[in-house]
């Protein structure tokens, strides 16, 4: 820890050539080379090069209150090329990037003894089955993680019944167990307007104020994110005005374009080392827009993984009685292989 | 031997009052006071101190009376190396040591007098390796006007390397002087109220949440 060679500092200008480590800077101070206000810079300059949430003592500033740990600057680079290699999805990279710089500058804020708003980081999420929802969402959960906001990072996803019981009090109590399973890490409620089904009388209410108390009660290791439907969860978001203020981030998850979807095919396909025959590629094409038109909520990367998951069976079945197939057919999915999945 | 509290801050600030009528707050019987040699004297920097070089401690038991008349004093730069005071407090069943240690107040510029370097140096010295930092800051003297959010630049750089420590607490002192409130709400709005505790050495104002404080520490 100690050994880190240290620039000089200060607006009371050091020679150049004088570097300070913690070492010496007691020796500095006492020959009169280094004033104590110039020996505390240094040592700050000094701790910041080690990088935070590092070693030793300067390790658990967690636990002390305002401090907000530092981050981690390489790992967050690695999650953030994943969420790159998601394809589409570009306002919902951009709205991340606004909440990481968010984060970054109250973090730089309050480490300026400036007033810092509490991050308050519960989300809504509105789009359709297969937009990406979950994997966004497990993504932001390593963010967070790496960026010391959630001590654990991982994602708990639920649903209604998950969460709603059968009798009196025991919501609360489903509800809970839940919740402390993704305590230092995200609950993630998918078809979350289902909990307002029913009205007044449905347990649905109870596993919602549960969640409420429990996002007040772990403000600093608890993040909840709502998901559904668009217009299921606006109404729902309208029906129960609390939800609003307490989720203030709404991520909105467009359809993917037809065009997006194919390149998603492409990518799942290249990670599984299969290639699409000429014709392959026209026929997949003319399916997923079929699909696109029949029915508005198909607009998804799922339909494309369960085309592309059932056209690897049949080409499996097509295969497995041919020992000779070579090399290239056994990656080369023919228009054959492609059916409609219903 | 237990955690050690090093209490640091900028000259005059009543650290070594708080340290020794902290002692007899907490029922000791006289000032068990250590010299420590932290920082090894490096060749050139004069004649060894007492005890430094054997790494031998010279401890002091020393009366409370004479205690506040010889170590306390209204002149700045006072005390001049640091000096660890052995305490207990009764935890649970049983009782668990620590020491409180009083460092040479800082200032921010280079002082012409050796003497008055060598504590601040073994203060810095020891606020590399303290367990927790209790940071006294004169309550009165902080004004909103103060450069750098009313502390003085070296209580503010101070504040600024000691919250990277783990255990990191300020003792926001003189709050027998009536200016002394409105200092405390500076610093307390720069620092949250948790980690800010209103204290007077004078009168052992606010002892009682220090010893709280300190037991949760231990």
């Amino acid at each position: 820890m100690a050994s880190q060679l240290i620039p000089p500092v200060g607006p009371y200008g050091l020679p150049p050539d004088l570097l300070v480590t913690p070492e010496n800077v007691t020796q500095m101070v006492e020959m009169g080379q280094l004033s104590p206000y110039d020996a505390l810079r240094a040592l700050q300059r000094a701790e910041a090069l080690e990088g935070g949430g590092g070693t030793g003592r300067a390790g658990s500033s967690a636990s002390n209150g305002t401090a907000i740990p530092e981050p981690r600057p390489r790992a967050i680079d690695e999650v953030w090329n994943e969420l790159n290699t998601l394809i589409g999805l570009d306002s919902v990279k951009e709205l991340i990037r606004e909440i990481q710089a968010y984060i970054e500058v109250q973090r730089r804020r309050a480490r300026e003894q400036l007033a810092s708003d509490p991050l308050v980081l519960h989300m809504i999420f509105k789009g359709n089955p297969g937009t990406g929802k979950t994997t966004v969402a497990r993504i932001i959960g390593r963010l967070f993680k790496e960026m010391g906001v959630l001590q654990k990072g991982h994602l708990v996803e639920v649903e209604r019944a998950d969460l709603v019981g059968e009798y009196i009090g025991h919501t609360a109590q489903k509800t809970r167990e839940q919740l402390k399973k993704a305590m230092g890490g995200i609950l993630f409620v998918d078809e979350a307007y289902s909990l307002a089904r029913g009205g007044e009388k449905d347990f649905g209410k109870e596993a919602i104020d549960t969640m409420v108390k429990a996002m007040e009660d772990n403000k600093e290791n608890l993040i909840v994110i709502l998901a559904g439907y668009r217009r299921e969860m606006e109404h729902f978001i309208r029906q129960n005005p609390g939800i609003k203020s307490r989720f203030p981030i709404h991520i909105d998850f467009p359809d993917f374009s037809l065009e997006e979807l194919l390149r998603i095919a492409r990518l799942m396909l290249e990670k599984r080392q299969y290639v699409l025959a000429e014709e392959s590629q026209a026929k997949l094409s003319n399916i997923v827009a079929a699909r696109s038109r029949l029915d508005e909520n198909s607009g998804n990367a799922r339909l494309v993984r369960n085309l592309i998951e059932r056209a690897i069976r049949r080409h499996a079945t097509r295969l497995v009685g041919r020992p000779e197939a070579t090399r290239d057919e056994l990656m080369l999915l023919l228009p054959s292989d492609l059916e409609e999945v219903v | 031997m237990g955690r050690s509290f090093l209490l640091v801050g900028a000259t005059n600030a009543g650290k070594t009052l708080f340290a020794v009528n902290f002692a007899a707050y907490l029922g000791a019987r006289d000032l068990r006071l250590r010299r420590l040699a932290l920082v090894p004297s490096r060749e050139g920097a004069g004649g060894a101190g007492p005890g430094a070089g054997s790494g031998v401690e010279a401890v002091a038991r020393v009366p409370f009376d004479t205690a506040r008349r010889t170590l306390v004093s209204p002149e700045p730069y006072k005390t001049r190396d640091l000096a660890a005071i052995d305490l207990e407090l009764s935890v649970g069943k049983g009782k668990q040591g620590f020491s409180v240690v009083d460092s040479a107040g800082l200032a921010e510029h280079i002082h012409g007098d050796a003497d008055v370097r060598k504590g601040m140096a073994q203060t810095i010295g020891a606020l590399l390796r303290a367990d927790v930092v209790l940071h006294v800051i004169d309550a009165a003297r902080v004004g909103e006007d103060g450069p750098a959010l009313g502390l003085g630049r070296i209580d503010y750089e101070v504040a600024r390397y000691a919250r990277l420590r783990p255990q990191y607490l300020i003792l926001a002192n003189k709050m027998d002087l009536p200016e002394a409130d409105r200092g405390l709400g500076v610093i307390r709005e720069a620092f949250g109220r948790d980690r800010v505790m209103p204290v007077s050495a004078l009168t052992m104002r606010g002892f009682r949440e220090v010893r709280a404080g300190v037991r949760r520490l231990l």
